[in-house]
């Protein structure tokens, strides 16, 4: 912005406070008259638009209105709260705290029941996400993510039963395959999309179902991975709060969907190790059957019968 | 070519120190003091208020509520201890902002210009239309501050230095202030008389 010119504007606007006109106040500055002429020009008429004075009626009235509060005021008949000039702070200091407190509670508690689609669920699944962070303990940690994995399961199941359209993302037991229309864990899904090996996935096994819940009830699936096959000795599915591990001869700890917490608690030295390795297991299967999903199913499952086989 | 003169038709003020002098030796609210601040600020208050929102009745109105909350607050100990005009147009300028919001959200209050309308004779219309309809509707497009600053400047006649206190911006920063005041101000009034 030009300097020049906002000081120029302001000197001609002191002149003109004083009474000189305008071609005489824009003749002291040739070079930038064309542009303060209508800057000027717009200053008188911003000054026109102020009333030259006050209605006197409006005066009198209003000075006899302000003697009559300040009397008011005075006999006490207006009150003004004069403790509030001696608390306010400290209260407005404890109210806040209060307010903080009881609302940060509230607001968790709150969140801890939304579903997709409320206002505190990015709160609830940053909670989770921090108390994921904040678990040292390899087995505690897997019992939350259990937890999790069904808490997103009756949140799809809630979604579907108010019909509210909202991507989900899921893990759970295949309980049953007519076509394209299977039940994950109670959840009505529809397969929309091609599913790579489908036919590798069969009733019993663990997938993780990426999709959207629609107006009809189901989840449209947009992306299906398996997550683990299922065992001979795992003898339910879905998810369920019993315990499904069953120990092999060889020591290992099996997971399905939902292993409960006492399944996870360490019982000797090397369990926890074996579920970490089981865990590592899962996670290279998914990895697997994101970029060789072929061989990958194959395998497991191969090792899978393998292990039922023993 | 018209030529163009700024008058200055504000009256002479008081001096703000002689007016504190009195205010603060009458913190009891006394009739004297109360009456020689109502006479000396009232109109400055109503004329701020009535520039801004070009509406006498709302102008009363809402300067009757700073002197209002002046006196409960000059009662209750909270009063401005020093610059009582900064104070009351302080006071005045949230106001006016609450009403342009609550009128922002309630448009159907625009009634109120019907209602002024069919006071005026048919040549106070015109020359309403005219002029000063397309003028508070050019500044009333402007943002809060040029707002403001045009109606410290010129709609009060304050100084630059009077202006940057109750702003509480420096000298320079109300001199750049007005010169973008008035430029948009040029070019609203251009598109409003297209």
């Amino acid at each position: 912005m030009n300097k020049k010119l906002i000081d120029a504007l302001d000197a001609c606007l002191q002149k003109m406070d004083h009474g000189e006109s305008l071609d005489s106040v824009l003749a002291g500055y040739p070079h930038l008259a064309a542009a303060l002429r209508p800057l000027l020009i717009t200053a008188v008429r911003a000054r026109s638009a102020s009333r030259e004075s006050i209605p006197r009626t409006i005066l009198l009235r209003q000075r006899s209105r302000g003697l009559a509060l300040a009397e008011d005021l005075r006999q006490g008949k207006i009150h003004y709260k004069v403790y509030r000039r001696y608390f306010r702070p400290a209260v407005a200091v404890l109210s806040a705290i209060f307010i903080l407190v009881m609302s940060s509670n509230g607001i968790l508690v709150a969140s801890a029941h939304s579903i997709p689609g409320d206002t505190l669920y990015p709160l609830k699944r940053s909670v989770e996400s921090t108390q994921l962070q904040l678990v040292s303990n390899l087995a505690q940690r897997h019992v939350l993510e259990q937890t999790f994995s069904e808490r997103r399961v009756e949140e799809t199941k809630s979604l579907i039963t108010i019909r509210r359209i909202e991507d989900v993302d899921f893990t759970g037991v295949v309980t049953s395959q007519s076509g394209d229309e299977w039940l994950v864990s109670g959840i009505p899904v529809v397969i929309t999309v091609q599913v790579d090996k489908d036919e590798r996935i069969e009733i019993g096994d663990d997938i993780d179902v990426q999709g959207s819940t629609d107006i009809t009830g189901t989840v449209k699936v947009i992306h299906l991975s398996l997550t683990k096959v299922s065992g001979a000795e795992e003898g339910h599915l879905g998810l369920s709060s019993t315990p499904t591990s069953s120990p092999k001869p060889s020591g290992e700890s099996d997971f399905t969907a939902t292993p409960t917490e006492s399944s996870l608690i360490p019982t000797h030295s090397g369990e926890a190790e074996n579920q970490v390795d089981q865990s590592n297991h899962q996670q290279s299967m998914m990895l697997g059957e994101n970029h060789s999903s072929g061989e990958t199913f194959h395998t497991s499952r191969t090792n899978s019968e393998d292990e039922s086989d023993q | 070519m018209d030529d163009y003169v700024l008058t200055n038709h504000y009256p002479i003020r008081l001096s703000m120190i002689d007016l504190h002098l009195e205010y603060d030796r009458q913190g009891d609210l006394d009739a004297q003091a109360i009456t020689t601040i109502y006479s000396h600020y009232f109109p400055e208050i109503f004329h701020y208020v009535q520039y801004r929102l070009s509406d006498d009745m709302l102008a009363e109105d809402i300067s009757s509520e700073v002197f209002f909350c002046w006196l409960k607050a000059v009662k209750s100990g909270d009063g401005p201890a020093k610059n009582l005009r900064g104070w009351l147009i302080g006071a005045a300028r949230h106001l006016v902002v609450d009403h342009i919001r609550r009128k922002y959200r309630h448009p159907s209050e625009a009634i109120s210009d019907a209602i002024k309308s069919d006071e005026a004779g048919p040549s106070e219309l015109v020359e309403h239309c005219d002029t000063s309809h397309i003028l508070h509707t050019a500044i009333s497009q402007l943002t809060e501050d040029q707002q403001q600053v045009l109606a410290l400047r010129f709609g009060q006649g304050y100084s630059l230095e009077e202006t940057a206190d109750i702003m509480k911006k420096k000298i320079n920063a109300i001199k750049a202030l007005q010169f973008r005041a008035l430029n948009a101000l040029h070019r609203r009034i251009g598109k409003e008389n297209e």
